[in-house]
C-alpha cells in the first residue's frame, strides 16, 4: 500500500480511530497488525521475510544481552553481533546485490577473456528491505553497545520494527527514540492533530503534485535523451533534484505526519537541504536519518576523525561508498555516493571562507549545482549513459524547444509545465522559511478562522486538482521505495 | 478531553469535511468532460415527455433526427444512441431513460448486434465510450448497478464519482464548462454525418440462415420485459448499411426469430425502398444527412399510422418550436459553409425545408452525378456553367449560390 492510494486514504483514518478507541496497552499490537497488514499489501511474502528478520535481530539482541550480563562473555557477544551483521547482509545481498554481484564477477572474467555462465533467478526486492534492516542492524548494534535494553516483548518489537509510517522509506528510526513511545500513552490531541494533518498535505504537495508532475517531463527527456540534448536535458536533470528531494522528502513528511496523528514523534528527516551552502551542510539535511546512522554506525567505529586527517578522508570516502551502494545495486549509485563522498573531502582541503552574504548565495548555488551533478549518476541507467547525458548537456542545444512547441506537444503541455515552476517556487519560498526556523504551523495558527479555513480548503482542493493520480497515471511508488 | 471541546471538535471536522463534499461535487459537475453530458443534459435535466426514444449504434446516432420528426409530425422523441453501442449498454441505458421518463414507444435498433459490438457489455476498450453514456445520468440505484455491469472492475469508482478521471482537465476548462448549462442540444442527442459515399446496394438474400450464430436472446427478452414493465411500446429495427456478406446469415436468423415470437420489428433494409445507395451513405456504416431524412420520415408515418400523434401542451410546444429555430439555423449554417456540390445537393435535396435548382447542360448534370440526386431536372441545353441556388422553401430569393464556371 502506498500513501497516495485510495487504500491509504481508507485504511489510515480506520487505523488511527481504532487506535484512540482501544486502551493504551493493546495499541503496540494494533499498530503490529495494520503494519503487516499494510506491508503484505505489496505481497504477503514480503511479510514473512519482515518476521524472520525481526527474529533474527530479537533472539539476537536478547541473548547479546544474556550473555553481557555474565563476565567473560565479550567475545561471544562480539560473536552474536558479526554473525547477526552478516546474517542480515546476507540477506540484503541475496534480495538486492545477487545480480549486481553476479554481473561483476561476469564482468572481471570478460575483462580476462574467460566467459562463464553464472544462473540468473530473477529475485524482486522487498519493498523497504535496506530500511528495517538497517534499523534492526542499528537495534542490535545498541544493545551490544548497552544504549538500549534489548526488548523482552516481541510483539512490541515487530511493531518497532514495522512501524507502518517509517517501514518503506524511513526514517529509520534508533530504538531509544522510537521503542518507548510504544508503551506511553498517547491521547488524543486536536491540535497536535491538525498540524501533523498539515504536515501530511504538505508531503502530499511534494509527491503527487510537484514529484509526479517533474517525473513526467524528466521521464521523457532521460528516457530519450538521443532526442532531447542540450538544453532540454540540463533542463531535466535541475528539475530531477526536485523530484527526488520532493518525492523523498514528501514521503518522510506523510510518515511523520502519520505517526503524528497517532501520538509518534518521528525523525525530521530532511531539513530544506538545497538550502545548504556546502556539500557537509547538504548531507546533515538530507535523509539525516541514514546519514546518522552511517555515522554511527560506520564513520565513528572505522575510526572517525579521531586517526588523522587521511584516515578521515578515506573513511569519508568509505561512507560514501557504501552509502551510495545501499542506494542502489549498481556501479552508477557507488560512483554517486562517491562523487559526493569527494566533493566533501574537496571540500575541507580548499575550503575559502567568503563574505557572509555572497558566500552564502554562491555557496548554496554552487553546493545545488555539485549536488545536482551527482543527481544525474543517480537518474541514469549506467555510468556510461550518464557521461553520455553529461556531454549532451554540455552541446547547449535544443535552447528554442521551450518555445517552439517541442515541450509542449511531446513532453508536456505548457501550462503542465509553467505550473512546475510555480510550484518550485512555492517549494523553495517555504524551504528558505524553513531554513530560517520559521514554523508554518504556528504561523497558520496564528491567524482568523476564516483564513486559516480557507487556507486548509485551498490547499486541499489543490492538491486534488493538480496533483498527478487517478486513471491515466501510473501511481508512481516513491522512488526511495526499491531502496 | 472536556465533553464541550470534543463536541467543538466534531463541529469543526463536519463542517469541513461538508465543505470539501460540497466544492468537490462542484468540480465534479465543472470538470467532466462535456461530450457526454452534451448529448443527454436535456433530457435528464428536464421532466419532459417524450413520444419516441430512439436506442442504438452510430447508425441510429446518425440515422435519425428527432427534430425533422417534430417539425414534419410533432412527435417529440430523443435520440440516446452512441457511438460503438453494444446491445448490452442499450439495455442498461433504456433501463436509467425509463426511470426518469416513460415513453410511449421505444425503438431498438439491432444492426450493432450482428455487427461488430455483439451483446457484450463490459469491454475494457469501451471506458471512454462508457463514461460519454454514464457520466450524465443522474445517481440512481439504477445508475449504480449499470456501472456495476457495465463497467471493467477497477474502474468503477471513476464512474461513480467522474472527477477522479477528469480532476487533471484543469488546463484543458474553459467557460463553456461553467456555462453548458445554458445551450441546448439543438438536435435532440442525434448527429449528423455530412459525408458523402456513393455505394452499391447489397444484393439481398435471407435464404441462408446462420444456425450457429451465436444468439443469446437474453438482452432482446430483457428489454422487452423492462418496457413491459414500465408500459411502453417497443419496436425494433433494422438501421440500412453495406454490411459484409457473412453478417447476411445473422440477420436472417434475427429477422426469422423476431417474426416467429411476434416481436415487432421492421427491418428498413429489406422491407422499405426509400434509399439511394449512391447518395445517402456517408460510408458504408451511416446514412448521411440525406439518408437520415428518409429514415426519419419512414419512422415518422410508422409511428402516426401506429400510435397517432398526442395532443401537445402549448408550453411544451412553444419550447420545442424555439429549439427547431435553433436546429434551423444550425441546418444553414452548415448548408452556407458546405463547399462541394455534392454536399450541398445531399444536404438539401430530400429536407423539405429547402429548394435546390442546378443550372447546368444535360450532360453536365450527368458528369456531376447532379441527376442522381435531382432525378427529374433535365438540365439546360447549352449552358457553359454550373450553378447551385438554394431556396429555404416557399423564399424567392437564393439563401446560398455556389458556381463554377
Amino acid at each position: 500500500m502506498v500513501f497516495n492510494s485510495a487504500g491509504f486514504l481508507i485504511f489510515f483514518p480506520i487505523v488511527t480511530l481504532i487506535y484512540y478507541l482501544i486502551p493504551n496497552r493493546f495499541r503496540y499490537i494494533w499498530i503490529f497488525l495494520t503494519s503487516y497488514f499494510f506491508y503484505m499489501c505489496w505481497n504477503p511474502q514480503y511479510g514473512l521475510l519482515l518476521f524472520g528478520v525481526t527474529l533474527i535481530t530479537y533472539i539476537s539482541a536478547r541473548t547479546i544481552e544474556r550473555f553481557a550480563r555474565s563476565e567473560g562473555s565479550n567475545r561471544s557477544k562480539k560473536w552474536i553481533l558479526g554473525i547477526t551483521i552478516a546474517l542480515c547482509l546476507l540477506i540484503l545481498s541475496f534480495f538486492k546485490y545477487f545480480t549486481f554481484i553476479e554481473n561483476t564477477v561476469e564482468t572481471v572474467f570478460k575483462i580476462a577473456h574467460i566467459g562463464i555462465g553464472l544462473p540468473r533467478f530473477s529475485i524482486i526486492i522487498p519493498v523497504g528491505i535496506s530500511f528495517y534492516l538497517f534499523q534492526s542492524l542499528g537495534y542490535v548494534i545498541d544493545v551490544y553497545r548497552g544504549r538500549v535494553a534489548a526488548e523482552k516483548n516481541l510483539i512490541l518489537y515487530a511493531a518497532y520494527i514495522s512501524f507502518f509510517p517509517q517501514l518503506v522509506a524511513g526514517p529509520i528510526e534508533r530504538a531509544d527514540k522510537l521503542l518507548p513511545q510504544f508503551m506511553a500513552e498517547h491521547k488524543f490531541d486536536y491540535k497536535s492533530t491538525k498540524n501533523n494533518l498539515i504536515l501530511m498535505l504538505w508531503g502530499f504537495f511534494m509527491k503527487i503534485v510537484i514529484a509526479d508532475r517533474i517525473a513526467i517531463y524528466v521521464d521523457a527527456v532521460y528516457d530519450n535523451y538521443e532526442s532531447y540534448g542540450g538544453w532540454l536535458l540540463i533542463v531535466a536533470t535541475f528539475l530531477f533534484a526536485f523530484q527526488i528531494y520532493c518525492d523523498f522528502a514528501g514521503y518522510s513528511l506523510i510518515a511523520k505526519g502519520a505517526a503524528g496523528v497517532m501520538g509518534f514523534e518521528l525523525t525530521n528527516n530532511f531539513n530544506s537541504p538545497y538550502c545548504a551552502s556546502g556539500v557537509r551542510e547538504f548531507w546533515s539535511r538530507w535523509h539525516i536519518s541514514l546519514t546518522g546512522w552511517f555515522r554511527d554506525y560506520l564513520y565513528i567505529p572505522l575510526g572517525g576523525n579521531r586517526k588523522g586527517k587521511l584516515r578521515k578522508y578515506i573513511n569519508t570516502l568509505i561512507v560514501f561508498l557504501l552509502s551510495g551502494l545501499w542506494h542502489g545495486a549498481s556501479w552508477s549509485f557507488v560512483l554517486w555516493g562517491g562523487l559526493n563522498g569527494l566533493y566533501i573531502v574537496l571540500e575541507e582541503l580548499f575550503y575559502v571562507k567568503l563574505p557572509k552574504v555572497l558566500g552564502r548565495v554562491f555557496g548554496t548555488v554552487f553546493t545545488f549545482i555539485l549536488v545536482d551533478i551527482s543527481w544525474i549518476f543517480f537518474r541514469a541507467s549506467g555510468i556510461r549513459n550518464s557521461f553520455r547525458i553529461i556531454k549532451s548537456m554540455l552541446t547547449f542545444s535544443n535552447f528554442e524547444s521551450f518555445f517552439d512547441n517541442t515541450v509542449n506537444y511531446y513532453i508536456m503541455d505548457n501550462k503542465n509545465f509553467i505550473l512546475i515552476f510555480i510550484c518550485l517556487a512555492l517549494l523553495i519560498a517555504v524551504d528558505i522559511a524553513r531554513y530560517n526556523k520559521v514554523d508554518f504551523c504556528a504561523v497558520i495558527a496564528r491567524q482568523k478562522i476564516v483564513v486559516r479555513w480557507v487556507f486548509y480548503w485551498a490547499f486541499a482542493m489543490s492538491i486534488i486538482i493538480f496533483g498527478v493520480w487517478g486513471p491515466g497515471f501510473d501511481k508512481t511508488a516513491f522512488i526511495y521505495f526499491r531502496f | 478531553m472536556k465533553k464541550n471541546e470534543a463536541l467543538k471538535i466534531m463541529v469543526k471536522v463536519v463542517c469541513f469535511v461538508l465543505i470539501m463534499v460540497i466544492s468537490l461535487a462542484l468540480c465534479n459537475r465543472i470538470f467532466v468532460y462535456k461530450d457526454g453530458v452534451d448529448k443527454f443534459k436535456d433530457f435528464y435535466s428536464e421532466k419532459q415527455q417524450f413520444d419516441i426514444l430512439f436506442f442504438g449504434s452510430s447508425r441510429v446516432l446518425e440515422g435519425i433526427q428527432p427534430m425533422e420528426l417534430w417539425e414534419d409530425y410533432g412527435i417529440r422523441s430523443y435520440n440516446m444512441a452512441q457511438h460503438a453501442e453494444s446491445l448490452g449498454r442499450d439495455y442498461w441505458q433504456l433501463k436509467n431513460a425509463l426511470n426518469t421518463q416513460v415513453p410511449r414507444l421505444v425503438v431498438m435498433d439491432i444492426s450493432a448486434y450482428y455487427g461488430l459490438y455483439g451483446i457484450d457489455p463490459a469491454d475494457s476498450n469501451q471506458v471512454g465510450a462508457l463514461h460519454k453514456q454514464l457520466d450524465h445520468i443522474p445517481m440512481s440505484v439504477t445508475k449504480l448497478q449499470t456501472i456495476w455491469e457495465l463497467c471493467p472492475s477497477g474502474t468503477r469508482a471513476e464512474f461513480v464519482f467522474p472527477f477522479i478521471k477528469y480532476h487533471s482537465r484543469w488546463n484543458g476548462l474553459s467557460t463553456y464548462d461553467l456555462t453548458y448549462k445554458k445551450y441546448q442540444n439543438v438536435r435532440k442527442g442525434a448527429d449528423v454525418n455530412y459525408g458523402f459515399k456513393s455505394l452499391e446496394r447489397p444484393i439481398w438474400d435471407d435464404s441462408v440462415m446462420d444456425e450457429n450464430f451465436p444468439f443469446e436472446d437474453t438482452k432482446i427478452t430483457e428489454i422487452i420485459d423492462v418496457c413491459k414493465e414500465h408500459g411502453t411500446s417497443v419496436l425494433f429495427i433494422n438501421v440500412p448499411n453495406v454490411f459484409e456478406e457473412e453478417r447476411m446469415p445473422m440477420l436472417s436468423w434475427l429477422s426469422n426469430y423476431f417474426e416467429n415470437n411476434d416481436i415487432p420489428y421492421i427491418n428498413y433494409q429489406k422491407d422499405e425502398d426509400f434509399l439511394d445507395y449512391r447518395i445517402d451513405f456517408g460510408d458504408e456504416s451511416h446514412l448521411n444527412a440525406a439518408g437520415s431524412m428518409k429514415l426519419t420520415k419512414a419512422i415518422g408515418q410508422y409511428f402516426v399510422d401506429n400510435y397517432g400523434v398526442s395532443e401537445t401542451d402549448p408550453k411544451v410546444t412553444d419550447a420545442w418550436n424555439k429549439v427547431l429555430a435553433l436546429y434551423k439555423e444550425n441546418k444553414d449554417s452548415y448548408i452556407m459553409s458546405a463547399e462541394r456540390n455534392e454536399n450541398i445537393l445531399m444536404l438539401t435535396y430530400a429536407d423539405d425545408d429547402y429548394e435546390v435548382k442546378v443550372l447546368t447542360s444535360p450532360e453536365r448534370m450527368e458528369y456531376t452525378g447532379t441527376n442522381w440526386f435531382l432525378k427529374d431536372a433535365k438540365g439546360i441545353e447549352g449552358y457553359e456553367g454550373y450553378r447551385i441556388e438554394v431556396y429555404h422553401a416557399g423564399d424567392s430569393e437564393p439563401m446560398r449560390i455556389w458556381e463554377v464556371k
